[in-house]
Order: C-alpha cells, then structure tokens, then sequence
C-alpha cells in the first residue's frame, strides 16, 4: 500500500510552539517512544564510539601448554657423543689446526679429523678452545662440512667472541652455511683497518659464491655494496637464497632446544637462546609461530621478543600475534613485536591504546605508532605529547613517534631538549634520537 | 501505529540488535585488560610516603638502571639478560621466586616500589593489612618472604646460598641485614615500626664490616690469616662475578721499612671466561692459611679489602679497607 505524503504546511505546524496535535497527547506511546529515541541513541553513540576506536575485534587468545612439544622436539638434536671417544677424537684438533711446524704431520692429522665420524662433535668443541688460532680453523671447517646444525654453535660463539680475526672467520663459516648475519659483521670488518684484508678476502669469496658480478678489478667499495646487498635481503627476508634448503632434523631440534631455554630461570642461557634465535633470520620461524601460542609465559614472552628481534622478517606471524594484544602479560612484547615487523594491522589497536587508562599500555602504543608510520595517529600523538599532565614516558615517546614521521622539529626538540636537561633516562632518549636521525 | 511509536520500537530494535552485536563481539577493547592498576610510579606512594621515598631515592634499587657502573658493564643494556632485574615488571605477576621481565616505562625508578608492593590484581601490598589508608595496602605473607628477593637475586644464587645457610635455619631473612628496622612517624601521631628501604649492602662499609671476621696472629714463624664468613647467610662475596675479597700483607723490617703488599688470596668468582676456580667464602665457613714471614721482619701488616670490581687498586673509590691487623714479630 502506497504510503501517504505528509503535508508540509501540518509539519511545520506541529513544528511550532503550543500546537497541540490532533490526536491529543497519549503519555504512555510518547513514553515507550522516548525510551526507544534514548535507547536508539546510546546505541549509535555505542556504534560512533566503536568505529572511531578503529580496531576490529581480536579472536579470543587460546593459549596451550607448548614446552613438552619442544622438549620433545629438542630430542632430535645431535646427541652428545660418548665422553671417552670425544677425548680420543679432540686429540686431533691441534695437531690438525694449527701450525706446529710439521707441514706432512699436519695434513694427515687434518684428513684424520675429516675423515673421524665425531669430526661435527670435535670441530665445535674447538669453537671454545683457548686459542684464537684453533677456534678460527675450527669455525672455518665447520662452514665447509655438511653439518647444517652447526649454525647454532657458530651463532653462540658469535655472541661471545672478542678476537675480531676469529669473529671474521665466523661470520665466514655462517654465510657459507646461508646465515646473512655473517655479512653483518663482515662490514664491519671491512670497515676497520686492523681486519679489512681478511675481511676483504673473505667478502670476494663469498659473494662469488653466490654470483654476484663484481667488477673485474675488485674495490672496497664494490665489496662493501655487495655485502650491503647481502644484509639487506637478510633483514628483509631472513635467509639469503630462494631456494633455501628445509630444516634437517638435528637443526630443528637444536632449534627446539633454544626455545625451551627460554623458559629456564637464570637469564644468561634465556639471552643466548634469544640471541642465536633472532640471528637465525627465518629459520626458527615456524617454531617460534608455536612457541608465542604457549601458555607457559616465558616461552611465549621471550619468542615475541625474538619476532621483535627479527623485525620484518617475522611478518607473515602477524595474524598469530595479534591475538596476544588481549593477553595481558605479553601484550606490550606482542606490540613491541608488530610495531617491529612493520605490521599495518596494528596501527588500529595502538591508535586505541593511546586512549588506555593504563600509562605502560599508552607509552609503548606512541613507541609503536612511531615505528608503524602511520600518519592517522598525529593528532592523537600531538596531543599527548602536548599534554602536561600526561605522564612523561608517554610525551617521550610520542615526541618519538612524531619526530619519526619526519615532520615534527619541535618534537624532536623536545627530546633533544630533555636530555639536555637531564630530566628523563639519558640512554634511553640517546638511543630515540639515534633512530630518528638515522630513520632521517 | 503511529510514527513516533513506530520509531520508538525501531529504535529499541535497533539498540537491542546492536547490543547483542556487540555482545557477540566481545567489544572493541583491544587492551583486553582485566586489571589497569591506578599505580604506576613511585612518585604516586611519595605523597603518604616521602620518608620511604627519601631512602629509596639514591638507594641502587632505585638507580638500578640509571648506575654508570651497570651501565658500563652491560654496555648500556644491550646484554639484554640484564634488563628484567634493573627495570623490572612488579614480581606478583610472575610470581614469587619466578623470573621477572622487563618493563618500558619509568626507567629512572629501576626497581620501584611498585616492583615489590604492586599485587597481580593491581592492589597495594604491605606487611599488614591498612584498609583505611590511601592505597589500602593488604598484608602479603609472600611479599615480604625471600622468594621476593629471589626474583632477581638469584641469577646469581644468593637466595640459594641463603637457604643453605644457618640463617634460613635461624628465620633470619634478606630484610633482617638489608631493611633493618627503623622507627617511623605515623600521621596519627607516634611512631611504628618499618623498615629501611634504604637495601644496604655491598656499598655500604658497616654492612660489610658486619658479613666476616678477619684475624691474623703468630704461629712461629709464619703469620695465620684467617676470614670466617659468620655475619652474612650468602657467600662473601656473593651475586656478581666482578666482586672480590682481597687478603694483603705487607711486612716492615727492622729498619722500619714496610714491602710492597702482597695478596695472599682473593674470593671471587670468575667470569665465564676467565681461568680459575669460584673462590667465594660460604656463608658459616672459614678460611685460612699460614703466610711465611721474612727473616729480618719487626712488623707484619694484614688488610682485608672489598673491591666493587677486581681490575682496581687500593687506591681506588671502588675499593673499600674493611680491617687491618698489625703483629709485632719478636
């Protein structure tokens, strides 16, 4: 049935004051009526409120005992050998690595080390060994055997070693074994005095390695951009070829091991752990996707730290660790880790929680918002960094996130301003300002 | 029906759907949070409490992330196992005796009051229960136990040194050495008694006066230097590897010439890297040995020093003279 037009002439009637309507008035209707206008309204206020919060809802966090998986992962690492046989085998490693002034002895003992079936066991105790010399050769051959677990053991003597010449040789052995982090400190190398021969040496060798065309009368500055090449397709992608080889068993348990070590109580072997993990760039992947699902907190706090670590490498763990912005005790280490891989889809829940009650929750959505880049977030940013009483963590860090969109000098005077004055953490302002200038 | 009934029960429709929507959602709260804690820094307990705060402030709980020293030797943090002690989360929500894990804010606080007195559900906790007071502390058996200290102090055993100690056996806690009691004003009028939260220690020469008994006498012709560890229920020294004991004698001859000091023994546990053996004198034991003296000696001297770290001399702030001992030679 076709609806009849109102007259306008009667709208603008009823419209004045004192008309009374026809009808007379009928308290009980308008009563039911007005409720429904009140109810109507909290609730598209309700609907304004929810859209101008952004964030789409998080699935509920669905957290489950992880740590006897990897114990039982951790199982597939290479056994240690049997003490008696190690102690016969290590005798060679002397003789067979450094010069001892007998050129034949010393072939024959090296062909007898490659030749013993503990020869993985022995090279990687000699990872540890007193001598500069031995630990170098010791890293070297562990590049070149078909051992691809032996990564974990170069990654650990990485965090440890102070002998530039053997860090050298390291980081040798760990881009022979697709581990980019070895360019990392092969730049460096390269960049000091004291090592840029051997650093320059080993750089040509392992960029023809891999093909990449340098030119035909080889300069530092055309190693240095290859290296940097190598560097950046590590920290964008985390492994150094397409075709990168899937895990073998004993990696996956070494691997496995480091993530339980996460869980332990004294924190030297949780930082080890954390440190080899997040220098492994890609490779840990999938297990770490397990171990931020974990109820034990430990597991999943520390793997959210290595995401963080690994920056946009961890990327694609985006949908898993979104859900843990609604955990409690990981949320902040959840957006400190999405802020770090660049995650997009964090920028709605961190524009929310600039409008927490709580200040933790607060500061690190401004350090993350400064990170994600997205420009939605100024306003909100600006004004809690304007805001005198708002808590000081929070101004810091939003100047952060401001001066980081490249467009606030006054907020970057701020910090720089602060530090002056001694009235926030020096180191951490420090290390702010270094990343807006370096961003810059 | 008319319009404005119409609308009305559009209206109600419309809120109710959109109530269950929401419902059906669970909110658009991303934080989630079950707890938001109206405390967050110290300077919030300085307003009831600016005599706790004053010993607190300066004290190397509060500067834990701020001292040169830690800075130094962590180089400024980036050994990131050193972070959750110096920064840390409050211990409740990891638990007691747990690990603790790192925060981002307040770093100029280190380990803040709201560290030990801050419960998982976001209260106040004291050793008693204060309902009428501001933050209405509630009295926490656990808080004030060890296993509080633990969180931290035992990356390093000490907690653990403890427990094997004739002090655990004794009740005779952290807080009976490091928060003697100290009598404090009530608003109300009077005094109660608290505790210093001051956490003196191994910056602090009385305490350490306190951890050990140090001897030298004549035995013959040699000197017995001995240290008994009978004041402190952990090892002396005891938590970070770069401390160190230092027994030293000197001996002045006939002409009144004294000798270069010698060191007769460190306690000390090595670094990771470092050759040698973890020589830290455990709580109740004794330590001793026979110094052979010099023909020609009138005078032995022996000193026993504590050093902050072990690349120091005596000269040193970083070295402290606990006692020295002179023995006449006949």
């Amino acid at each position: 049935m076709k609806r009849a037009q109102p007259d306008p002439r009667r709208v603008l009637a009823q419209r004045q004051p004192g008309h009374q309507r026809r009808r007379g008035p009928q308290p009980r209707r308008r009563c039911l009526a007005g409720v429904g206008m009140l109810l109507g309204c909290l609730a598209a206020a309700a609907c304004r409120e929810a859209a101008s919060a952004g964030p789409g809802p998080l699935p509920p966090v669905a957290l489950t005992s992880k740590l006897p998986h990897f114990e039982e992962l951790a199982r597939l690492a290479p056994a240690p050998p049997e003490e008696a046989a190690l102690k016969r085998s290590l005798a060679l490693l002397e003789p067979a690595l450094l010069d001892l002034g007998d050129a034949r002895l010393k072939a024959k003992s090296h062909a007898a080390l490659l030749d013993d079936p503990l020869v993985g066991p022995v090279l990687e105790a000699g990872l540890d060994h007193d001598d500069a010399a031995i630990r170098a050769s010791a890293a070297y051959e562990l590049g070149k055997l078909d051992r691809p677990a032996a990564l974990i053991p170069l990654l650990k003597r990485l965090k440890y070693e102070q002998d530039k010449t053997v860090r050298i040789w390291i980081a040798d052995a760990l881009l022979r074994r697709g581990c980019g982090c070895g360019a990392d400190e092969l730049l460096t190398a390269l960049r000091d005095p004291n090592t840029k021969e051997l650093a320059g040496e080993r750089a040509t060798d392992q960029l023809q390695a891999i093909h990449f065309t340098l030119p035909e009368r080889i300069t530092w500055e055309a190693l240095a951009t290859g290296l940097e090449r190598l560097q950046e397709r590590w920290h964008a992608v985390g492994k150094l070829r397409d075709d990168a080889p899937t895990l073998d068993d004993a990696t996956r348990g070494r691997v496995a091991t480091l993530i339980c070590q996460l869980e332990g109580f004294q924190l030297r072997p949780v930082d080890e752990a954390r440190y080899m993990l997040a220098h492994a760039g890609a490779l840990a992947l999938p297990q770490l996707r397990e171990a931020i699902g974990a109820s034990e907190h430990y597991l999943r706090i520390h793997s959210l730290e290595v995401l963080r670590d690994l920056g946009v490498v961890a990327r694609d763990l985006t949908p898993d660790v979104l859900p843990l912005l609604r955990d409690e005790l990981s949320r902040t280490d959840a957006a400190n880790a999405l802020a770090a891989m660049r995650a997009p889809a964090a920028v709605p829940h961190m524009l929310a929680w600039l409008r927490a009650s709580d200040n933790e929750l607060r500061t690190v959505a401004a350090h993350a918002l400064g990170l994600l880049g997205d420009r939605r977030a100024e306003p909100e940013l600006r004004a809690r960094q304007q805001d005198e009483n708002e808590s000081l963590d929070v101004r810091v860090m939003a100047a952060f996130a401001l001066a980081m969109f490249e467009i606030d000098r006054p907020a970057y005077r701020f910090l720089t301003d602060l530090r002056a004055r001694g009235d926030y953490h020096e180191a951490r302002l420090s290390d702010l300002i270094d990343q807006i200038d370096k961003r810059r | 029906m008319n319009l404005a009934l119409r609308l009305g029960a559009f209206a109600v429709l419309a809120a109710g759907l959109t109530g269950v929507g929401l419902w059906v959602r669970g909110g658009t709260d991303t934080t989630a949070s079950t707890v938001v804690s109206r405390f967050h820094s110290a300077e919030q307990c300085r307003t009831c409490h600016q005599d706790v705060y004053d010993e607190w402030t300066g004290s190397h709980h509060q500067i834990a992330f701020l001292n040169p020293e830690v800075r130094k030797l962590s180089e400024d943090f980036r050994n990131k196992e050193c972070q959750a002690c110096h920064l840390p989360r409050p211990v409740s929500l990891t638990g007691y005796g747990q690990r603790v894990l790192p925060r981002d804010t307040h770093p100029n606080e280190g380990v803040s009051c709201l560290t030990c007195h801050l419960s998982v559900d976001g209260e106040i906790l004291g050793r008693n229960s204060v309902p009428s007071a501001p933050c209405a502390p509630k009295a926490s058996p656990e808080m004030v136990s060890v296993d509080m200290c633990q969180s931290c102090h035992n990356q390093h055993y000490t907690t653990d040194q403890w427990r094997a100690s004739r002090f655990a056996k004794e009740g005779k806690d952290c807080a009976a050495c490091h928060m003697p009691e100290v009598q404090r004003q009530v608003a109300q009028g009077g005094t109660r008694t608290g505790r210093s939260h001051r956490y003196l220690g191994a910056h602090d020469e009385a305490t350490l006066r306190a951890a050990g008994t140090f001897l030298a006498e004549l035995q013959g012709r040699e000197l017995l230097v001995s240290l008994t560890n009978d004041g402190a229920g952990h090892n002396m020294p005891t938590e970070e590897r770069h401390r160190a004991y230092d027994i030293m004698v000197a001996f002045v001859d006939d002409s009144g010439t004294a000798s270069e000091w010698q060191r007769v023994y460190r306690f000390r546990q090595p670094y990771r890297d470092e050759p040698g053996e973890n020589t830290q004198l455990p709580s109740g034991e004794t330590w001793s040995t026979k110094v052979a003296i010099p023909d020609g000696t009138r005078q032995v001297r022996a000193r026993l020093w504590y050093r902050l770290t072990p690349f120091v001399d005596d000269q040193s702030p970083m070295s402290t003279l606990l006692f020295e001992r002179e023995v006449t030679v006949p």
